[in-house]
């Protein structure tokens, strides 16, 4: 659905995104990741077509944008991170004036406004001023009006910025039900854990180098290079350093971190032989509380592919 | 219009039911309590007792404050709203609804420049029937009263489109420039006004009809008034033009060159038009036309070179290759973009010499109303060819120089660097002018200004020697040649700290 090659954006000496190769497919929520200033926003811009590259080429819905970015707006949606809207109308003046503008149907525009309220859940607050919502619900508001011109792509830049907890729980589920109806997501943001709920597929940037790209699950496989595992203890400062370095002295035992009472390592040995040290921990050591085999995050693929400068 | 979405929703941010109910409420009480107080203060007295001419009284006085309310809503609010809402859309982070709609960027413009000033038009409609009434108590002629009204409509849309030409333009600028830039509009707007009243009071005489003085289009007599609604009407539609070519840039839509070829051509014809020397004159007398030339010839060919001067200065200011787009040049491979980057850069650098040669053609066409002779009439001086070879090529060697110093001072790493080299090329230039008033003007100071050389070329009647006219050339190539070559030194240094950069 979205291919980029050898794409490239300088600004003056300063390359913003540099030779960024990236496919994704259609129906994924692919998680732009990267910490501030990697290129995200001039990759998203990019694609959105409000920014001409400096060289490369990108491909949406088998449309190439090439020198023409103005004619793929209508198959692409952007969502800005800092983004206003029009205080002085109501929610349905606002969806209206945009059906008009991006050319639907006009005997479909009532029809298609009340799906698009409904979707996003702001029937209630069709007749309310703009200007009277919270930043949570003009978020919405934004969504809806992207979504009046059924485009084949979204593109959200760090939607949750600014967002109180409830209102980011809900832009997640929005997400996630935008993704269930097959549509193409691309959501960055450089807090890790917003995206690991939702996004099927990871694009991980720094510097303006795209450093990894692909689905979580393929990534993990390259990048597994054992078994993950966390060990909880009850607060004995002993017991937790007795365990500490005999685990140390286990040659299957890779990458040990100790904090607040919890050991986590790499096991490179089977599942039979986990079982196997697992009994053994139990029986010589006391103050086990859990021992479980962690499942790699999206933090932890960042965290693994890339030099670890998160903002 | 009414089925244009930009229309529509700058009427719907407007005008509510309830706040257009009152506005026009308001208004019109104001009209008819201001009616009463007019009619009151003139009461009949004792110097003029007779009701015929209280009404008359009242009807000129009425119309003159009603249609000076109608100018102030259409030639200084329109402007004003029009610039401040292309500015708002910056200011409040909905300018990227502007660059991704599907609307064309004329059902934008034209939807902003009719919807935020829909309440001007309408509070205008309202005073108009109340404006008219009393134009005619007053005994002013229809006739009269359809050439007023046109001229504040057709004033009010060139005024805004001068506005929005600004405002469309700039409209990438940062926070603080923006709000300035709002001021700018509401400028514009004062501005307005004053040159209104300026133009009606030299075409309206005391008993309210236009003045019929005429003058001359290409040696055709035409009414002046005429004549000034084609300035008008000219700076409106290449103003409008102007914001169409600025916010299909803002979308990132392809413009085409032409559009600068085809205003320079309408400026050249209206130019060598106002300034033709010969006119025909209606002869009472001997009842025939009759052929006379202007003896301020030389103001002439240097007005239309001092206007054209000012407009290729503003293009080389916009037509410079910025960091950006040298980066773009070096780094870019045989892709779509990077293909039509170079084009781009290319049109730009092509663009300057073809207006500059538009500009000189025109530059002869005028010398030949000078040549050519209509009658018997002789002229006191001749301009020959050699003089006139010698200030085309003075000028066509300044422009280059322009160019070439503006785009040396672009090359620097400052965000106005194109405006600052244009900024320091037109002081340089007003610098030797004024030492060439101090020097003399064959001095180097006063040949190095093109604009001086041509006025010492015209002021030596003909008789400009040879050797003047080299020393004046030599002394622009030399300018020319520095001009070029610190460009050029820029250029290379320039590529060098990219590559750098780069690697």
């Amino acid at each position: 659905m979205i291919s980029t090659f050898a794409l490239t954006k300088y600004y003056e000496t300063i390359p913003a995104v540099k030779n960024v190769d990236l496919f994704i497919g259609k129906g994924e929520i692919c998680g732009l990741i990267g910490p501030n200033g990697a290129g995200k926003t001039t990759l998203l811009k990019m694609l959105a077509g409000l920014l001409l590259p400096t060289s490369g080429r990108i491909e949406i819905a088998g449309e190439e944008v090439g020198a023409e970015p103005k004619k793929i707006h209508s198959v692409v949606g952007y969502l800005p991170d800092n983004f206003g809207l029009y205080d002085e109308l109501t929610v349905w003046q606002f969806l209206d004036y945009f059906a008009n503008a991006q050319k639907v149907d006009k005997q479909a525009i009532p029809s298609r406004i009340e799906k698009v309220l409904d979707l996003t859940r702001l029937v209630s607050k069709r007749n309310a001023l703009i200007g009277t919502l919270s930043r949570g619900m003009r978020q919405r508001v934004l969504v809806a009006k992207t979504l009046l011109a059924h485009p084949k792509v979204l593109l959200f830049d760090e939607p949750a910025s600014g967002l109180d907890p409830l209102a980011r729980r809900d832009l997640c589920e929005l997400i996630k039900m935008l993704g269930s109806m097959g549509q193409t997501i691309i959501v960055s943001s450089h807090i890790l854990s917003e995206l690991a709920d939702f996004c099927t597929s990871v694009a991980i940037m720094e510097q303006g180098h795209l450093v990894r790209s692909g689905r979580i699950d393929e990534i993990v496989e390259k990048i597994s290079t054992g078994i993950l595992v966390c060990i909880e203890m009850i607060e004995d400062l002993l017991g937790f350093d007795n365990l500490a370095a005999s685990l140390r002295q286990n040659p299957q035992i890779q990458n040990i971190s100790l904090s607040n009472y919890k050991i986590n390592f790499t096991f490179l040995g089977t599942r039979a032989e986990l079982s196997k040290l697992h009994r053994e921990i139990v029986l010589n050591h006391s103050g086990i509380v859990s021992f479980y085999e962690k499942q790699l995050t999206v933090e932890d693929v960042f965290m693994a592919v890339s030099s670890h400068r998160t903002s | 219009m009414f089925n244009n979405a930009e229309f529509l929703r700058n009427v719907r941010v407007q005008l509510t039911p309830r706040r257009l109910a009152f506005t026009c409420g308001l208004t019109i009480g104001l009209i008819l309590i201001s009616e009463l107080l007019v009619w009151s203060g003139t009461a009949p007295t004792r110097y003029s007792p007779s009701d015929y001419d209280r009404v008359l009284e009242f009807g000129k006085v009425s119309f003159n404050l009603l249609f000076f309310a109608q100018v102030i809503l259409l030639v200084a609010m329109a402007p004003s709203m029009l610039g401040g809402n292309m500015v708002q859309e910056r200011l409040r982070n909905t300018l990227i609804f502007q660059q991704m709609t599907l609307l064309s960027p004329h059902e934008v413009l034209l939807g902003k420049m009719f919807g935020s000033t829909a309440v001007c038009y309408i509070l205008a409609a309202l005073l108009m029937p109340f404006a008219v009434v009393s134009g005619l108590v007053a005994r002013i002629s229809l006739d009269s009263l359809i050439g007023v009204y046109l001229v504040l409509f057709l004033g009010s849309l060139s005024w805004q489109a001068v506005s929005l030409f600004f405002s469309t333009s700039t409209i990438n600028a940062n926070e603080n420039v923006g709000r300035n830039l709002a001021g700018l509009s509401y400028s514009i707007g004062g501005l307005a006004v004053f040159f209104m009243i300026i133009f009606f009071n030299v075409f309206w005489r005391r008993n309210w009809e236009f003045q019929q003085d005429t003058t001359y289009f290409f040696g055709m007599p035409i009414f002046t008034l005429t004549f000034a609604l084609l300035v008008m009407a000219f700076v409106g539609f290449w103003a409008y033009v102007g914001a169409v070519r600025a916010f299909k840039d803002m979308q990132l839509v392809r413009l085409s060159p032409r559009t600068i070829w085809y205003f320079f051509i309408t400026l050249e014809v209206l130019l060598v038009g106002w300034f033709w020397a010969g006119k025909i004159i209606w002869q009472e007398n001997i009842s025939n036309y009759q052929a006379y030339y202007s003896e301020s010839i030389s103001a002439l060919i240097l007005m239309y070179l001092v206007v054209n001067w000012v407009f290729l200065t503003g293009l080389a200011g916009i037509s410079v290759i910025s960091r950006n787009q040298l980066q773009e040049w070096w780094s870019g491979g045989d892709d779509a973009v990077s293909v039509l980057k170079r084009n781009e850069i290319k049109n730009s650098i092509f663009n300057y010499p073809i207006a500059i040669a538009i500009t000189l053609a025109g530059a002869i066409v005028l010398w030949l109303s000078i040549s050519l002779r209509f009658s018997s009439a002789s002229l006191t001086y001749n301009f020959s060819v050699i003089s006139l070879l010698a200030v085309i090529a003075a000028f066509a060697i300044s422009m280059v120089s322009a160019a070439s110093f503006i785009q040396f001072c672009a090359m620097f790493r400052f965000k106005v660097a194109n405006r600052t080299g244009v900024v320091l090329w037109v002081l340089l230039l007003v610098l030797a002018g004024i030492a060439s008033g101090i020097f003399g003007p064959d001095s180097i100071a006063g040949v190095f200004n093109p604009l001086v050389f041509t006025g010492v070329l015209i002021d030596n009647k003909g008789g400009s020697s040879t050797s003047l006219i080299a020393y004046g050339l030599l002394i622009e190539i030399l300018f020319a040649l520095i001009s070029i070559g610190v460009m050029y030194w820029k250029w290379r240094q320039t590529r060098e700290e990219m590559l750098r950069d780069k690697a």
